[in-house]
């Protein structure tokens, strides 16, 4: 995280919570964050040039069908092909009607492929829930060898719902019939969850951590919907986050990069077993832990992130390459205002920087907000959005030398 | 607009109201760190430093304003304290006392002069009007009246030897001392509709003219704007030199912020820039928060919301969310043995201090990558062959997805 400089930071009315951001990607490479700010407002970030200055401001959103006494708890959004853009965006929130009643609903809005957000924003299907809800997210199925594509929503109720929108109508499904790892939730709630598939779809690698502390990770064969192994750890603590992740991102051949003719869009739904595939999972009060390579140790070979817990309670993270070496690094939110920034080097996970928030940390993002290539941290904390941009001088220094290298391979 | 976000701050518990005046920073004690001093309408004065009251002086009157600094031409700073029926206190510290408790010296101001004055005091300030090396005390007060005084030090006592009257057609905003083209020192004070009176001691430079009006001109057409709204003014901004060079080292900047939240930027009679807060603005001040040096200015409005602007016309804010009904900002010891770092005070309604310092601001610029790339020869002439989305495509590629190995 090294020259990250606070660009802006814009004022919320109210605090955010750990599910208040997605970033939709687009197939054009361009990506777009949906926010959820004050409780009643979805915005996006938009970038502007003036007098060759970046200008990165907020537009509010208006989704419909949400009544205006209403509190937003979650979003999430999945593009449903992968060869172009059909967004569908699901929201969850509840409206209060008196002090012991209080009504939740699960909102899906969906359009046409190619639809702009607009258009999908009007399109939209409710339905009303019988519980909290907490994480909204989805997950990839094989039925009879076509992939389908589920929402999944974990509530009050100690259970993780299952929900498909057809015909204009959502309905729930029976999470066992596609989903077995989550039958049991051991009777907690469950705050983190997220399934990825390998093997060509063929295999998945579901995952979720409760709030008792209680965590499991499950390899599943998707076709037959059949637990082929099956890992559970206990905490002492709330499990807060819960990630799956290749340490070595997929790299550019060289060739390809100087002729931008690849065109290559990074599936979110798929991890690469053939590297090795690490688990991060943070809780509450403990220290957070990287389980390596977890298809062949299981949970036995765990590197525990040194005093990660030193500000308070982890609540959210991001894996991703903050320092263009293509290798991910870990960062970390937590309540004590803090970005704790972990790298992999000798086979041990070191402390790099930390970032000072001044604020409880929510949802971290990383993504392109003007369009030029280089991505910036997004941060949502008690007090707003706080936009991390990289120094451009150093950008430019990277790019000078690595373009500089290419051009010499190429002759 | 950026939103500062400043977490460090103390707070103290201060009974009684608080002038606008009767808030100041400086080194009372003379052992280099800086103090706060905090005076109310009951007559207590209160002494801060670091993290603790260290002393409260009682029975000073209703106190309308203070001011620390080297009255008495003796090398160590003096604290006067003057109260509204016109009895001006001066505080000096005698002797350095051992606290039991910690290391540190802990000081006891010690009256030693108590001169009555005419009533009615608003504004306190230290200069050297007449360039002879002195500090003289320049009080102006609520009824239009502006005079000085010069300490005079006999064998027996010293004593406030008044000095000059000058009188305002009306009423006085802010008194701020600044020097002329040629070095000169000069008082300004502002007065209402955007306009200052000049005034030019007349025993250093009789040759002179002693007072003028100056009526600002700028694009915000002030004619039209209401004549009696009042302002307040800050000189001597620090201004960033590497920038423009056009600049003469005498010049001399201030600025200016009328209570309806036009900000200007000065120098010698005309304006440089104007912005538009558009909040109701009570107090002007300088800061240097960044290392660079150059001063910020600093707008405070009532409902505590307190703005920073930068020499590009960049505000950010930031929210208090509270009333307040003082403020001051400046250079403080929050922290025993260490510098001084630059700090907010702000009096609350609800009889708080609240001193927030360790700022730092969001910082305001970003310059596009597409800028840098070009003023880069070397990368632009790779970069060239590129436009709109492949070049896009081509830097993230290079960012993100660049192979290390493959050589």
């Amino acid at each position: 995280m090294d020259g990250l400089i606070q660009a802006v930071v814009y004022d919320t009315a109210s605090p955010a919570n750990i599910y208040s951001a997605t970033v939709m990607h687009m197939v054009d490479g361009s990506q777009k964050i949906l926010m959820i700010s004050s409780k009643k407002n979805i915005i996006t970030l938009e970038s502007k040039t003036i007098n060759d200055e970046v200008k990165t401001y907020p537009v509010e959103l208006n989704f419909s069908n949400i009544s205006s006494n209403a509190e937003i708890f979650s979003i999430h959004c999945i593009n449903r092909y992968k060869e172009f853009d059909d967004f569908v965006i699901g929201i969850t929130y509840g409206t209060i009607i008196d002090e012991l009643n209080s009504e939740t609903y699960l909102n899906i809005y969906s359009g046409f492929p190619g639809s702009s957000l607009e258009a999908i924003m009007e399109n939209c299907e409710t339905l009303m829930l019988d519980f909290f809800p907490f994480k909204l997210n989805h997950a990839i199925y094989v039925c009879e060898t076509h992939k389908k594509g589920m929402w999944l929503l974990s509530g009050s109720d100690k259970k993780i719902h299952a929900y498909k929108s057809d015909e204009q109508k959502i309905t729930e499904q029976e999470i066992e019939k596609h989903f077995i790892e989550y039958e049991d939730t051991k009777d907690s709630i469950v705050l983190c969850f997220d399934t990825k598939s390998f093997s060509n779809y063929k295999k998945r690698i579901s995952f979720y951590g409760c709030e008792t502390g209680y965590s499991m990770v499950a390899v599943v064969d998707s076709e037959k919907n059949e637990i082929l192994h099956y890992f559970a750890e206990h905490y002492q603590s709330p499990v807060t986050i819960m990630e799956l992740f290749n340490i070595h991102n997929k790299t550019a051949k060289t060739k390809h990069i100087l002729s931008v003719k690849e065109n290559f869009i990074p599936d979110c739904n798929t991890i690469n077993e053939k590297e090795e595939i690490c688990l991060l999972v943070g809780s509450a009060v403990e220290s957070a832990v990287v389980y390596m390579n977890v298809l062949k140790n299981n949970l036995k070979n765990a590197i525990t992130l040194t005093n990660s817990n030193r500000h308070q309670a982890i609540i959210c993270a991001l894996i991703t390459d903050v320092n263009f070496d293509s290798k991910n690094e870990i960062l970390i939110g937590t309540y004590g205002n803090y970005i704790l920034n972990y790298v992999y080097k000798n086979n041990t996970w070191v402390e790099q920087q930390q970032y000072d928030i001044r604020h409880s940390v929510y949802t971290i993002c990383y993504l392109d907000t003007t369009d030029e290539g280089v991505k910036d941290i997004v941060v949502m904390s008690e007090r707003g959005i706080h936009i991390l941009k990289h120094e451009p001088k150093d950008i430019v220094e990277i790019l000078r030398s690595r373009l500089n290298i290419l051009k010499v391979k190429e002759n | 607009m950026n939103i500062a976000t400043f977490v460090d701050h103390f707070d103290f518990e201060l009974p009684g109201n608080v002038f606008k005046s009767a808030v100041a920073l400086g080194d009372v004690d003379n052992d280099n760190d800086i103090e706060l001093v905090v005076g109310n309408m009951e007559g207590d004065l209160y002494i801060f430093k670091g993290q603790r009251q260290i002393q409260k002086i009682s029975g000073l009157g209703i106190i309308t304003a203070i001011a620390i600094g080297d009255l008495m031409n003796c090398g160590s700073n003096t604290l006067i304290v003057i109260s509204g029926d016109g009895w001006c206190h001066i505080y000096l510290c005698l002797k350095l006392s051992k606290s039991e408790t910690t290391d540190e010296c802990i000081v006891k101001l010690e009256p030693v002069h108590v001169q009555r004055i005419p009533a009615n005091t608003k504004v306190l300030l230290l200069g050297d009007i007449d360039a002879d090396g002195m500090l003289e005390l320049i009080v102006g007060l609520t009824d239009r009246v502006i005079r000085s005084y010069r300490w005079s030090q006999s064998a027996a006592a010293g004593r406030l030897v008044p000095l000059h009257k000058w009188e305002c057609g009306n009423q006085i905003g802010s008194i701020i001392m600044i020097k002329d083209i040629n070095g000169r020192p000069c008082l300004l004070v502002s007065q209402p509709g955007v306009t200052a009176l000049r005034i030019y001691c007349p025993i250093a430079f009789p040759e002179l003219m002693f007072e003028k009006i100056i009526d600002y001109e700028n694009e915000f057409n002030l004619e039209l704007r209401n004549p009696s709204i009042s302002s307040e003014m800050i000189g001597n901004i620090k201004i960033d030199k590497s920038k423009d060079d056009v600049n003469d080292i005498n010049d001399n900047f201030y600025a200016i912020a009328t209570s309806d939240g036009l900000l200007m930027l000065a120098k010698q009679e005309s304006i440089i820039w104007s912005k538009n807060i558009e909040h109701e603005v009570f107090y002007l001040n300088k800061l240097s928060i960044t290392e660079s040096g150059s001063d910020f200015l600093i707008a405070c409005s009532w409902n505590g919301e307190t703005f920073i602007i930068d020499q590009k016309k960049q505000v950010s804010t930031f929210k208090l969310g509270e009333p307040i009904t003082a403020f001051c900002s400046g250079m403080y010891t929050a922290r025993s043995n260490t510098k001084p770092v630059s700090c907010f005070v702000f009096i609350t309604i609800s009889h708080k201090v609240c001193i927030y310092f360790d700022m730092k601001l969001p910082n305001t610029c970003t310059e596009s990558l597409t800028k840098c790339i070009e003023n880069d020869n070397q990368l632009s002439k790779l970069i060239n062959n590129y436009e709109g989305p492949l070049r896009k495509k081509l830097i993230n590629t290079c960012l993100y997805r660049f192979n290390h190995n493959d050589s």
